[in-house]
């Protein structure tokens, strides 16, 4: 039986966390939910790998910026994809990502880019070593 | 019979009168009326021209944009030329002869003393204010150097205007700000814009569906996404306001008490999320005349900025009366602020730490701090790393204040 795809959010605005998780499972995909970069790195420390990230960038703690060089570094988080959610404007700052989704996103490119990337077959080690 | 005047008297007159000559020609070249001087000697008259050498000089003086003053070592004006005079908005005799000290700020009293002092045998530079008879303040750098003249050691001062300099610094940090609330404005809108085009988008799956439930949840929560929009516009429209001093006050006497126990009532849950405990010291019976919801509104800018920087920390929110004035402290246990974020922090738009660490438009403590809100600020410096207590200080009558000091 196939395993509907796993998603990490962080984002740490709970609204619009909230809403994305019920999108999201409505759409039969399932979710966790971190509200900062540092809380996802410890997420992902202890729990099954996503096959895809959806970060947003301007967060407390650790931004979506740090985090994906934090991962990047982690050979064992590297290859997830990133979708970044962002809220800033055009000339910010770059990020390394397979699609970067400008807010406010729409029901419909949110899930054509769920989909999209979180079918990628990526070979993965789903457990923490 | 008339007394003949004598040879001696005769002789003294004649030397009275060379001297009264020798002392107007010295004082018609130290003015500046002479260009040459005819000097009768055994070999003919010889003509000195004072026009190849200082004139040019004086001209040159005369025409600067810059002022230039010659300075005593006691720091008097022995001479200035007119765009000095001109920069005090004086006449010229009004300045030669003073003290140069007579027409810097107050502030700046002991710095022209120390310049001068160093000055006497360096060349020293300084920026300070000038400071006309209205009391207007002109920017100014001022250049000292050492002149030796003959016996005489003089100072020579050059004065620079910093006023279009500080004009055009100030165009840009306003530009430079405004690019930023524009950005920051723009991102805090689109957040809350993402969430309700979501809900919008989740609703229109759901009609058809058979679960009212689901559906009203989504109408209020999209709902509450506009109010929270309607928020951020109005906080925007509150910042035109304070800044063009059209923000009118509704002002009525009001329990300071039982507005901040109001308030932590209202706050308790985003604290319980921010996992920070509260511990009240709230003295009975304080009454102030304030703008009750800018007061509220101040209030619970100062205490979400704790809960907002300082997760997981207590807050002490003490409200005490300290002779004639109410203080209201609230007291975190967070990272602290950087002194020189200190300084800043009450602007628009400033947040102590990084845009990229953290949401908000930067405005709360602006708000919370504008003096049309009849809130003052007084600031101190934090410790480092120790947290932040902001103070709100009101006089019983009228008045407020806000000021930040070191947490114990």
């Amino acid at each position: 039986m196939l395993r509907s795809p796993k998603i990490l959010l962080i984002e740490d605005d709970a609204d619009l966390a909230e809403v994305v998780a019920e999108v999201l499972l409505m759409e039969g995909y399932q979710l966790s939910h971190a509200s900062d970069g540092k809380a996802a790195l410890e997420l992902l420390a202890t729990s099954e790998l996503p096959d895809l990230i959806l970060l947003d960038l301007m967060m407390p703690n650790m931004n979506g910026w740090d985090f994906r060089d934090a991962q990047l570094r982690d050979a064992r988080l590297a290859k997830i994809p990133v979708v970044v959610l962002s809220a800033t404007g055009e000339r910010s700052r770059p990020i390394d990502a397979v699609l970067v989704l400008r807010k406010p996103v729409t029901l419909k490119e949110l899930l054509s880019a769920v989909k999209r990337f979180s079918n990628s077959s990526q070979p993965k080690n789903n457990r923490p070593s | 019979m008339k007394a003949q005047q004598s040879p001696v008297r005769f002789e003294l007159d004649e030397l009275r009168r060379r001297l009264q000559e020798a002392e107007e020609t010295l004082d018609a070249i130290r003015g500046g009326e002479v260009d040459a001087l005819v000097v009768a000697g055994p070999e003919g008259e010889r003509v000195f021209t004072l026009r190849g050498a200082e004139h040019p000089y004086r001209v040159m003086v005369e025409s600067m944009n810059e002022g230039a003053i010659s300075l005593s070592l006691d720091g008097t004006i022995l001479y200035c030329n007119g765009a000095f005079a001109a920069m005090l908005e004086r006449p010229l005799d009004h300045v030669m002869g003073h003290k140069l000290a007579e027409f810097v700020g107050s502030e700046n009293l002991d710095e022209l003393a120390d310049l001068i002092n160093r000055g006497h045998s360096h060349a020293v530079r300084a920026e300070m204010c000038l400071v006309s008879p209205q009391g207007v303040e002109l920017p100014t750098q001022i250049s000292l150097n050492p002149v030796k003249m003959d016996d005489n050691e003089v100072i020579g001062v050059v004065i620079t205007d910093l006023s279009e300099r500080r004009r055009k610094e100030q165009a840009q940090e306003a530009v430079r700000l405004r690019d930023e609330f524009l950005s920051i404005a723009s991102h805090e809108l689109r957040t809350p814009l993402s969430t309700l085009i979501l809900h919008l988008g989740l609703l229109e799956r759901l009609i058809g569906q058979s679960d009212p439930t689901r559906l009203e949840q989504n109408i209020l929560k999209a709902r509450g996404q506009a109010d929270r929009m309607t928020e951020l516009i109005n906080r925007l429209l509150d910042v035109t306001r304070i800044a063009s001093g059209r923000l009118e006050l509704e002002l009525a006497t009001h329990d300071l008490g039982e507005i901040v126990t109001g308030i932590i009532d209202q706050i308790s849950e985003e604290a319980k999320k921010a996992r920070c405990e509260f511990r009240l010291d709230i003295e009975a019976g304080i009454r102030s005349r304030s703008d009750r919801f800018r007061l509220e509104q101040a209030i619970v800018n100062v205490i979400s900025n704790a809960l907002k920087y300082a997760p997981g920390h207590p807050i002490a929110v003490t409200l005490q009366r300290r002779g004639a004035e109410a203080v209201l402290m609230v007291d975190d246990r967070g990272g602290g602020i950087e002194p020189e974020s200190l300084k800043r922090i009450f602007n628009r738009f400033e947040r102590a730490s990084s845009s990229q660490q953290s949401n908000g438009l930067g405005l709360g403590l602006y708000i919370a701090g504008n003096r049309h809100s009849a809130w003052r600020i007084h600031s101190r410096r934090t410790a480092q790393g120790r947290g932040v207590a902001l103070h709100h200080r009101a006089p019983a009558a009228l008045g407020n204040g806000l000021a930040i000091a070191p947490a114990a």
